[in-house]
């Protein structure tokens, strides 16, 4: 018997217009929406499975946390999101995870942003000025 | 903690006139993983106290890195009970273990693999023993992940920040490296460590004072020091930073371990070697400007220069 790799959609409908080119009609698909039973239904996923999902910023990450925690690992997933995207600025000094940019609402460090993203923080490193 | 020893036994970075990133790792001729010094007492009072007022800055951990941690901690151990029987020792009686330091008048029994029976998880306490920074870099997917360090003496990062970062995340900050596929190669290199071959290298900077704690939550106040280097300053206040940092396979939970033993010289006595003063000066003035940037050197190598070309 051959077999035949199972795929997992995550979407909503803006999501599946996203994810719409990746796909070709002889893949096995189950859809799978967003709500709290996503997580169990993650973790009983046979390995091998592959994850699509494809959200909102926000709700993309509680997916990919959920994913994870399920042990799916970056080569069985991927992940697009769209919208509005939620930046989050990690002070340095004091390691407080803000939304602004310029200070830091903790400690009061004047802060200069960087393109070093951490996943398990979801945030960017932000440097003092000197 | 200025280097005070002959300049022989200063571990002298260079090999070439010009200098650029690469994967310099060479296979150790003296397989250990840590090294005591002169300076052992001093820096080891240092470090338990940057413990003690700063726990998150300089130890992080994730959960299911505690195994990788006893066969680090454990590795260590043996080494220093191997290599300076004098100071050390390890006594095992089935998992019932003791570990003694004489220099510090400690003595300290454990269960193996029972982190209940420590103060500390098994890195940290290790840590509090050597002069090294640790950290442990744990294999999966293909992928090496910082799942653990001590870390009390870093060139301006932060363990906290970086924690459970794959390789290449981890060093997205260095201009270039990505850009030559160093990242990449690099990284293959680590995925194929194998245990018993152990592997070193060292790094460089050039620092703006000669403070061993250059931790990133602390750089708003020694950043600034740099504006104050001037050419007749730089000879006693610039200081050479070396790494010599080691990389061991542990082959039960095949991670890394990754010691990084940091020695800080002033220019003025490193300058005290006429070659290696020739050879950094031609190093520094060629040193192009993504690397001047990233080492935090742009504002005063000038400075520097002008230093050198005083003395040559």
């Amino acid at each position: 018997m051959k077999k035949v790799r199972k795929y997992i959609i995550i979407a909503d409908e803006k999501g599946l217009e996203l994810l719409r080119p990746l796909f070709r009609h002889s893949m096995t698909v189950e859809m799978l929406s967003f709500n709290e039973e996503l997580a169990d239904q993650l973790a009983r996923q046979k390995i091998g499975t592959y994850l699509y999902a494809a959200l909102p910023w926000q709700q993309l990450a509680q997916v990919r946390k959920w994913a994870e925690d399920a042990g799916f690992s970056d080569e069985e997933a991927e992940y697009m999101g769209y919208g509005e995207k939620e930046q989050h600025v990690y002070c340095c000094r004091c390691h407080a995870v803000g939304k602004d940019t310029v200070k830091c609402g903790e400690c009061g460090l004047l802060l200069e942003l960087s393109d070093h993203y951490s996943s398990l923080h979801d945030a960017y490193l932000a440097y003092p000025v000197l | 903690m200025v280097w005070t020893e002959t300049l022989e036994r200063f571990p002298y970075p260079f090999k070439e006139d010009v200098y650029r990133y690469s994967n310099n790792s060479v296979p150790m001729e003296n397989p250990i993983s840590v090294e005591m010094n002169s300076r052992y007492v001093e820096e080891i009072k240092l470090k338990r106290q940057l413990l003690s007022d700063h726990p998150e800055r300089c130890f992080q951990s994730l959960p299911h890195s505690i195994k990788a941690q006893w066969e680090a901690a454990a590795l260590v151990m043996e080494q220093l009970a191997g290599a300076y029987p004098e100071t050390f020792s390890l006594k095992k009686n089935g998992r019932e273990w003791t570990f003694q330091n004489k220099t510090l008048n400690e003595m300290q029994s454990f269960t193996y693999g029972d982190t209940a029976s420590l103060d500390h998880e098994p890195l940290d306490f290790v840590g509090r023993h050597v002069q090294e920074d640790l950290i442990l870099m744990m294999q999966r997917d293909g992928d090496l992940y910082l799942d653990a360090g001590q870390l009390c003496f870093p060139a301006n990062w932060s363990l906290a920040f970086n924690l459970g970062m794959k390789f290449r995340q981890i060093h997205h900050p260095i201009p270039g490296f990505k850009e030559e596929g160093l990242d990449s190669r690099i990284l293959k290199f680590l995925l194929r460590l194998e245990s018993g071959v152990p592997w070193e290298r060292k790094n460089w900077s050039l620092m703006a004072g000669d403070r061993l704690d250059t931790s990133l939550e602390t750089f708003d106040e020694w950043g600034k020091l740099r504006k104050t280097v001037t050419r007749d300053n730089a000879g006693e206040f610039v200081h050479l930073r070396i790494e010599v940092q080691k990389l061991f396979r542990l082959p039960q939970t095949h991670s890394i371990l990754f010691t990084i033993h940091t020695y800080v010289i002033s220019l003025e006595r490193f300058c005290e070697n006429p070659e290696w003063k020739r050879q950094f000066y031609e190093i520094l003035k060629e040193l192009p400007p993504h690397i001047t940037d990233y080492k935090g050197i742009g504002r005063y190598k000038g400075a520097v220069l002008a230093y050198l070309e005083e003395q040559l």
